[in-house]
């Protein structure tokens, strides 16, 4: 039946109107050692210029090589898709992707991307740990290190000489401050039902001692997570945090902090730099600290995001490709990108470059955050997880349902997820 | 002053109220859209808003264009929209007279096959179009948008035109069949120019429902230099932020032209609107 | 021999001649895709996972049956049909008798004012309206607190109140049709109906529940069975407004349906969603069709 609709729809589509064709010959080979070809790199949108920056610094190094760069401008979800349709074609193109770390595993284990378990053992002690671990999947190397991400307390250093290192002590900073000197807000922080949930919210409760999975077994239904989201829906209840947070995106924070309205700030490193452009009105009075932690938790440990760049496994330029992406995540690339994109590198060597520094100086005062950030779980089909534990977490913050049971049904639903993976 | 009349002119006020109340209402959010747009970017994000705002600017306006490349993406509108347009009327006539003039075997069926096709979701559909534009390499192409538009266009637009051309008197066409013309001819000659009206403003419609469509170029469009001004719009909002200035700019620039098309034909968008439905 | 085909045989080659670039399109891209949708939907069909290709029977449908989540959307569809339908058409009734009560000129303003919403495109509606809604940065909390409300009520992120923003967007861009549908329909009914329901004493209350209303019940019924449609598919204002959210409150059977296929890539269960969709729409065109086919045998 398929079969047959499926070719009375071509034919009918035939009939006289198409000649549609995007087919394209780019046939890069490599003949002896030489790299050259053709290859398609598609980016995130990147409004800065660094990316541009980073590829011609790649052409002068392998002129023989010609690069397309596609940007893909939408949220990161919309990237997503897009890669995923093109690669669940079996599509050449695009040779190189920057992928959002959380989407490694999926990949990998569709089976799209290329193995450089070679190439990047070779270089690996050049990055970061936890940007490292990313890249790897069963085992297997399958991406470089891009730049990376960690969720930061920001604060108003005008206002207050210390960022709060306890849950009780924001909460008493922020009674103190709110409503005078335009406070309206405590603490802001983000979360929309989306990937901003499990960032945010596993966030707290691994401040508080908490984790996600443990022994290979989702088991958040305990005292440390339901302190947690009580501490949350306090925020909320008592005024410190505007209810919309449940509806917030990080940018949604961000006007906030920067109209000067909230004391404190849960953000990403990007929200820096933009507090201190001149229509921000908290232009230098703002402070980055790690986030405080709960009663029950003992160190600080920031959600890990960033990205990295992987090659896609049928690529028809592979050394070209593989060449392309290592380059972007080397040191000089990675420089360009820091200082012009304002991202926080992997590799360990732009973390002492002078130059860097002097451009970012508070990148080394970010370094131990980025150090101890904690990834999200590293399972097969994270967006799977992501989802139930966005779903669970807007039961009970939202919709006011009780922590116990709604966790014990969310680690059950988990635990099926993570089932089906095996 | 008597009873009588005051009674009509309270009446009268409030009429007048009602109606005013419904204008702002109607009026209200478009505004919002315009002024947003038109206001200077270090305002934007200003707590509480503005009603009416200290200063104007268009840099969003510019940012539109220099930060998104709205002109790519009004661009492949354009040539989407009017491509659906031709191809509809090009289908949709003949079906439509066909339907409205001939008497031919299970008409009934084939005009509720069309009729039908148009209540299907359009997520049961673009599923299976996808993997086989795929293979067509359709994806990202013009054709890949302009074709699954017609489905949208198409009913509405056979609906349409039929009931225009039932109105048309018939003795004129079976004259000049009876003078020698051939009924192509006839239909050529007679129907057609008389029938002007009904296609443009089935034309006109039918470009706007591909203008406003989304889902299709959603999903059947992978590649930005390829995508629709609503898609692109939506696209506006990155991984972090959401440039409200820059989405109401595009957003302006993108139906003020479709508004004014239907200020100038509001008269035959409407007649062709109802048409349909009134003959019941 | 062209004398010897008869007339009969001569109007249906015609006839199908000039339908069929028509019926095929519709049958190409409309038809078939429905088909094959429905075919996938036996299937265990992932795109992550494209090698594990199988069929699978029913599954598709009993794991989306025997999920809490299913009946949450259903009820979410049906809530979000109910009252954007009855808001529409109580904002289309106002619309249209205002319009024909108005004066010529007049009439022609506000038919032009009330033809903007449609004209627009959904998605630039609903990021309208979510920027309307804001409670931040949007002018509706700004205007309620002048006259004495909060200013800072959280709208999209309550159940309830995201429910109405997208109810609100969907009504302000449908109403329009429904209006000119029901204008068209009133200028329709002679006006000696009402004269002589004046001279009788009626009422304009009386008389419009005894003329207007049941002269319009064929307009009615089509535009009810457009909008049930309608709400059935809708999807930019959701998309644009909340994405399903919060806690998937405003999350439809067409929106559950597009996360299944494209945020999952999970080609089965969408598709399953997908046909479960059309045969409630089937179902319900049918139950119209035979209530409209009723009207026009009385």
């Amino acid at each position: 039946m398929k079969r047959i609709s499926a070719v009375l729809l071509a034919a009918v589509l035939t009939l006289g109107l198409l000649t549609g064709c995007s087919g394209k010959n780019d046939g890069g080979k490599s003949t002896g050692g030489k790299i050259e070809g053709k290859v398609t790199i598609v980016t995130a949108n990147d409004t800065t210029g660094a990316v541009k920056h980073m590829l011609e610094a790649f052409q002068k190094e392998y002129p023989d090589v010609e690069v397309e760069h596609q940007m893909l401008p939408g949220a990161s979800d919309d990237v997503k898709k897009s890669l995923m349709t093109s690669f669940a074609a079996g599509d050449t193109d695009p040779d190189v992707i920057a992928c959002d770390i959380i989407w490694v595993s999926q990949f990998a284990a569709a089976d799209w991307l290329l193995d450089v378990t070679t190439e990047l053992e070779a270089v690996k002690d050049e990055y970061l740990g936890g940007p490292l671990k990313t890249c790897y999947y069963d085992g297997k190397a399958y991406a470089f290190p891009d730049y990376t991400d960690v969720g930061l307390m920001y604060y108003r250093n005008d206002l207050v000489d210390h960022a709060p290192a306890t849950w009780d002590e924001l909460q008493s900073m922020c009674r103190e401050h709110q409503g005078k000197d335009g406070i309206d807000y405590g603490f802001v922080f983000q979360m929309f039902q989306g990937e901003p949930t499990p960032c945010n919210m596993l966030e707290f409760i691994k401040q508080n001692g908490g984790h996600d999975l443990l022994n290979g077994r989702f088991s958040m239904a305990n005292e440390n997570t339901y302190e947690a989201l009580d501490f949350v829906k306090g925020l909320i209840s008592d005024g410190i945090s505007p209810e919309d947070v449940l509806g917030w995106r990080p940018d949604d924070s961000l006007s906030v902090f920067s109209e000067g309205k909230a004391l404190f700030m849960r953000n990403w490193t990007y929200a820096y730099a933009r507090t201190q452009l001149d229509e921000s009105k908290v232009q230098g009075k703002v402070g980055v600290a790690a986030l405080p932690v709960g009663p029950n938790g003992s160190e600080s440990s920031g959600t890990l995001g960033g990205w990295n760049l992987a090659v896609n496994k049928n690529t028809d330029n592979k050394d070209a490709a593989v060449a392309l992406a290592k380059f972007m995540t080397s040191y000089e690339a990675q420089k360009i990108a820091t200082t012009e994109r304002s991202t926080f590198p992997t590799n360990k060597k732009v973390y002492e470059d002078k130059e860097v520094l002097e451009a970012l100086p508070y990148l080394t005062s970010v370094r131990s955050a980025a150090d101890k950030a904690a990834p999200r779980p590293q399972v097969r089909d994270y967006p799977t997880v992501s989802t139930i534990i966005q779903e669970y977490m807007h039961k009970v913050l939202a919709g006011g349902e009780p922590n116990d049971q709604t966790m014990q049904a969310m680690d059950q639903a988990l635990n099926e997820a993570l089932e089906k993976m095996k | 002053m008597n009873a009588p009349k005051a009674k009509r002119i309270a009446a009268k006020a409030g009429y007048i109220l009602l109606l005013t109340v419904f204008i702002v209402m109607m009026v209200f959010p478009f505004y919002w859209l315009v002024l947003t747009s038109l206001k200077d970017p270090r305002d934007i994000s200003l707590m509480p808003t503005e009603l009416w705002p200290s200063r104007f600017s268009l840099k969003f306006f510019s940012y539109a264009f220099t930060e998104h490349h709205l002109e790519v993406y009004l661009l492949n509108s354009v040539i989407v929209a009017l491509g659906a347009m031709v191809l509809t009327i090009l289908f949709a006539f003949p079906a439509a007279y066909a339907f409205s003039r001939i008497r031919f075997r299970f008409k009934k069926f084939w005009r509720n096959v069309i009729l039908l096709a148009n209540m299907f979701p359009i997520i049961a559909v673009v599923t299976p179009m996808f993997i086989i534009f795929r293979k067509m390499h359709l994806i990202n192409t013009y054709w890949g948008l302009i074709i699954p538009s017609v489905i949208i266009t198409l009913p509405m637009a056979i609906w349409t035109l039929q009931a225009f051309i039932d109105t048309l008197p018939k003795d004129l066409e079976e004259a000049a069949q009876i003078d020698g013309c051939s009924r192509f001819q006839a239909v050529i000659r007679i129907i057609f120019p008389l029938a002007a009206p009904g296609i443009f403003t089935t034309a006109i419609i039918a470009f706007i429902t591909a203008w406003n469509e989304f889902m299709f170029a959603l999903i059947l469009v992978t590649k930005d230099s390829m995508r629709t001004v609503p898609v692109a719009i939506s696209m506006f909002p990155g991984q972090y932020t959401v440039p409200w200035g820059d989405m109401a700019a595009a957003s302006v620039i993108a139906t003020v032209p479709i508004v004014f098309v239907v200020l100038l034909l509001q008269k035959w968008i409407v007649s062709g609107l109802t048409s349909g439905a009134v003959k019941g | 021999m062209k004398k010897h085909i008869s007339r009969e045989k001569r109007d249906n080659l015609t006839g199908y001649l000039l339908i069929a670039p028509a019926v095929l399109a519709v049958i190409a891209i409309g038809i078939v895709p429905v088909i094959i949708t429905f075919s996938y939907s036996f299937e265990y069909y992932q795109l992550t996972d494209p090698k594990n290709r199988h069929f699978v029977g029913l599954q598709n449908y009993i794991e989306i049956l025997g999920n809490s989540s299913f009946w949450m959307v259903l009820k979410n569809t049906a809530i979000f049909a109910v009252i954007s339908m009855a808001l529409e058409l109580l904002l289309g009734f106002t619309g249209a008798l205002l319009m024909n009560g108005a004066g010529k000129a007049a009439r022609g303003a506000v038919r032009t004012i009330v033809l903007i919403p449609w004209a627009v495109p959904g998605i630039i509606i609903a990021y309208m309206f979510q920027f309307l809604f804001n409670n931040q940065l949007g002018p509706v909390n700004v205007i309620l607190s002048h006259l004495g409300g909060s200013a800072d009520f959280s709208w999209l992120t309550k159940p309830w109140s995201a429910m109405f923003v997208v109810v609100a967007a969907d009504a302000w861009k449908q109403f329009p049709y429904i209006a000119l549908m029901l204008l068209a329909g009133l200028q329709t009914i002679p006006q000696e109906l009402y004269e002589s329901a004046a001279i009788d004493g009626a009422g304009k209350i009386k008389s419009f529940f005894h003329i207007t209303l049941p002269n319009l019940k064929g307009i009615l019924l089509i535009v009810l069975l457009f909008r049930t449609m309608g709400a059935i598919r809708i999807f930019d204002i959701i998309f644009g407004i909340t994405g399903g959210g919060p806690a998937s409150s405003t999350s439809t059977l067409l929106y559950q349906a597009y996360k299944y296929l494209f945020t999952d890539m999970n080609y089965g269960k969408g598709s399953a969603m997908s046909t479960i969709i059309t045969l409630i729409i089937l179902a319900i065109s049918i139950l119209y069709i035979r209530v409209l086919g009723k009207r026009a045998e009385e």
